[in-house]
């Protein structure tokens, strides 16, 4: 492994890790964002609540 | 409509599941299995430079354009793409630019279910021997048998395999899957899975960093082949180029060699000349290396043992087989060799049938496993038994990918290599061939690897799918969409870098030699061929890891394709009326109908890797192209960045717009053109090559995108006179 496959190993990983953490500590840190944040997994399309 | 995380005061166990469901929504098989194949595929880190140059100046700005899109469509009654375009751009015609929004989730659908059933299909082969069902994953030290589990698995070998009698597991498990799949959307419960990301994902994660711990620490588990180690594994996937000015003469050259090649016994010094020579033990997997790694002999030399000319009718290959001592004993034309590597082996080497006595079932069972076409098996007088075999280059290359061993005269093929700055020249038994291995610029300068890695990230964090526009529709006005889309796609980032692209790779180098990572068993395969053998190395506790891991990354992809479904249900339902139920039976047909052509025509995953590039990449490409081009250009940066930032928890920088006005969609538009100059006359032309007696699988490929194109463009139609209809009716304007 040459040296710079070492340096973006490092950059790549670490700064996919970094990125994510930031991103949780916002989370965490502000204030209601829990309210707010939404992911395909937790939006229920109307069309199924319709059809219960 | 969505329903709003309720509390007054939020706990610590609500802010973590709130980012486990948004990290964990959209992690799924491209980050696992998909990128490490596209790395492999485009040279490992020089992959790395246009992948996070997309990652940063595509994949984040279109996201976020796709949540505010949808979120703004919705909030005007639509809820699918070409519904979402027609209110942003407020023209009829702008819905049939979205009409890639219904395709592109439901022919990916088509084949990831597909992947979805061998991450099954393995799990539940971890625990069959446990259950008396067969040995299962239980396969021993031997890489090789994973590999030859892999194709039988998912009949690499022939088209059909799926369909004939005892022709393999894969059509059990994609008939579960299916199933599976429409009994949660067609009966609304897709919204339980947002407990997988709650409580799986965290243990989904956890394991790959068991297993990631693991394959760092395996050194070089293959004594006779100390080069195939951890760190020149993390090198293929890391270091930005293998061009010849990173090497010094000698053996380091013959590595790079290797790396373009398939064969993986050579050793090299240095001369006075400064010329490098070396032995290769293996004449005929050179000569098969040189075939197909796109060397050009440049000067007429011998040829290259047991190559078949090219363009003639090749010759019935006579040989005889003896099974006097194990393993068995093969002559081909004079040239001896013995098969090794094949799971009819014991650990020590050992042939052992059940029905050793007949050699013919012997020979045809050896036959059967080799994508040989046809083979006859005859007895002749003596102990002996003679056959002969139509396609002799087929039978080479089948033995030389299944590891068979050369025992000729022992002296192997001498040569010598010489540097020309960015060729290598290589002499073999006085015969020359060159090779050119392209600098990183030069590698940088292919217009593909741009589109491929743009693809990849587009794949990954589902942007271009038509599937966040869908889902975003139903948010409400003042609901987040900058950080959550930043959020998600940092939890995509970190598993597909920091784990998919360093547990894959390397393990499969370590484990299968260059030549496994060079020639991956299709864009998602890499992982079921050499995971299986780093669970192997986790002793007692690999069965219980290896059942983990393939279990829990089915349920991640039981979650991204369930949201491929609902793009389309959301256009049937706008565009023909219908409820949710009518509209899941519809798409399940169709699904269904693509989903067997990818399985039927699974020879070298042909149909499966063609669908993938044209719509997992190009047609995801495109529709990303037209996405940031409406958002900049028709609705407005100015618009634009307030929809960003209403609602946002994060204030996003301003040179965002510059972004996505400019930067996106010149980067978009120039690489595509590129390609579209440098590439896709090639593989245009590629459509048209059949090989002789095989059916035209790509041509075909195309041809069912083309047709379910023509299916969504005519829902779309549909859904504009339904809309015309309705928008009349409010306005009492006709159309």
């Amino acid at each position: 492994m040459t040296a710079a496959g070492w340096l973006i190993m490092i950059f790549g990983v670490g700064g996919m890790t970094a990125l994510l953490g930031w991103c949780i500590y916002k989370v965490i840190s502000t204030p209601g964002s829990t309210e707010h944040l939404h992911s395909q997994a937790d939006i229920e399309t109307p069309d199924t609540v319709d059809d219960r | 409509m969505s329903q709003p995380l309720t509390g007054s005061k939020e706990s610590w166990a609500t802010r973590v599941g709130v980012i486990l469901a948004v990290t964990g929504s959209a992690v799924g098989l491209g980050n696992f299995l998909r990128f490490p194949g596209m790395a492999a595929q485009y040279g490992g880190g020089v992959f790395m430079i246009p992948y996070v140059v997309a990652f940063l100046l595509l994949g984040l700005p279109i996201a976020f354009v796709e949540w505010s899109m949808g979120r703004y469509g919705g909030a005007h009654g639509y809820n699918s793409a070409p519904g979402v375009f027609r209110a942003v751009c407020g023209r009829r015609w702008a819905s049939y630019l979205g009409m890639l929004g219904p395709l592109i989730p439901v022919v990916i659908y088509m084949y990831y279910v597909f992947v979805e059933a061998w991450c099954l299909g393995y799990a539940w082969n971890y625990v069959a021997p446990y259950l008396g069902a067969g040995t299962g994953l239980d396969l021993g030290d031997n890489p090789e048998k994973y590999n030859a589990f892999f194709e039988r698995f998912v009949g690499m070998n022939e088209h059909g395999t799926a369909f004939s009698p005892g022709g393999g597991q894969a059509l059990i498990f994609l008939g579960i899957c299916f199933v599976l799949n429409f009994y949660l959307i067609y009966r609304g419960l897709q919204k339980g899975i947002e407990w997988f990301c709650k409580f799986a994902m965290p243990a989904l994660v956890l394991c790959a960093l068991i297993v990631l711990a693991r394959v760092l620490t395996l050194g070089a588990p293959m004594p006779d082949k100390p080069e195939q180690n951890v760190v020149n594994g993390l090198g293929y996937m890391w270091n930005p180029a293998h061009q010849p000015e990173n090497l010094a003469p000698g053996d380091k050259a013959v590595q790079a060699l290797v790396y373009r090649s398939t064969f993986d016994a050579a050793s090299g010094t240095d001369d006075a000349d400064g010329l490098g020579s070396f032995t290769i033990e293996n004449p005929q997997a050179v000569a098969w290396a040189l075939d197909q790694t796109g060397w050009k002999r440049r000067q007429p030399g011998r040829k290259p043992p047991d190559t078949a000319p090219a363009n003639e009718p090749p010759p019935v290959l006579a040989g005889r087989y003896a099974n006097r001592e194990s393993p068995i004993l093969l002559t081909i034309d004079g040239d001896q060799a013995r098969f090794r590597g094949l799971d009819l082996l014991d650990s020590g080497g050992r042939l052992t049938l059940d029905n050793a006595g007949d050699e013919d079932e012997t020979v045809a069972k050896l036959l059967a496993m080799l994508p040989v076409d046809s083979a006859g098996v005859e007895r002749d007088e003596k102990t002996l038994r003679a056959f002969s075999i139509r396609r002799p280059g087929a039978f080479r290359e089948a033995l030389g990918a299944v590891g068979w061993e050369h025992v000729g005269d022992g002296k192997g093929l001498r040569g010598r290599w010489q540097h020309e700055e960015s060729r290598l020249v290589l002499e073999v038994d006085g015969s020359e061939a060159a090779v050119s291995i392209p600098t990183f610029l030069e590698t940088l300068s292919n217009p593909e690897i741009w589109l491929a890695a743009a693809g990849q990230i587009f794949f990954s964090l589902s942007v271009g799918f038509g599937i966040i526009i869908t889902y975003s529709s139903y948010m409400r006005r003042d609901d987040d969409v900058a950080l959550s889309s930043l959020t998600a796609a940092a939890g995509n980032g970190f598993c597909e870098v920091a784990l998919g692209g360093l547990i894959v790779i390397p393990a499969t180098f370590v484990f299968l030699g260059v030549s496994a990572v060079a020639n991956p068993p299709g864009t998602f395969g890499m992982g079921f061929v050499s995971l299986p053998s780093v669970f192997n190395q986790m002793g007692d506790l690999g069965p219980l890891f290896g059942f983990l891991f393939f279990f829990l990354l089915f349920l991640a992809a039981v979650t991204s394709s369930l949201s491929m479904l609902q793009p389309a249900i959301a256009l049937f339902e706008e565009g023909l009326g219908i409820g949710r139920k009518a509209s899941v039976a519809m798409l399940g047909f169709v699904t269904l109908m693509g989903s067997l052509f990818v399985v039927y025509f699974s020879k070298g995953l042909l149909a499966l890797d063609t669908v993938d590039f044209w719509v997992g990449a190009v047609c995801i490409y495109i529709m990303a192209t037209i996405q940031v081009i409406i958002y900049g250009w028709v609705l407005g940066i100015d618009r634009g960045m307030k929809e960003l930032d209403r609602g946002a928890e994060i204030r996003l920088p301003r040179i965002l717009g510059f972004i996505i006005k400019f930067v996106s969609p010149v980067y978009l538009l120039a690489v595509f053109a590129m390609w579209a100059v440098n590439k896709l006359p090639g593989r245009l032309k590629a459509v048209g090559q059949v090989e002789e007696g095989q059916p035209p699988v790509v041509a075909l490929s195309l041809g069912l995108i083309v047709v379910v194109l023509i299916f969504f463009v005519l829902i779309i139609t549909r859904a504009n006179q339904r809309w015309d209809k309705q928008e009349s009716s409010e306005t009492g304007v006709s159309p």
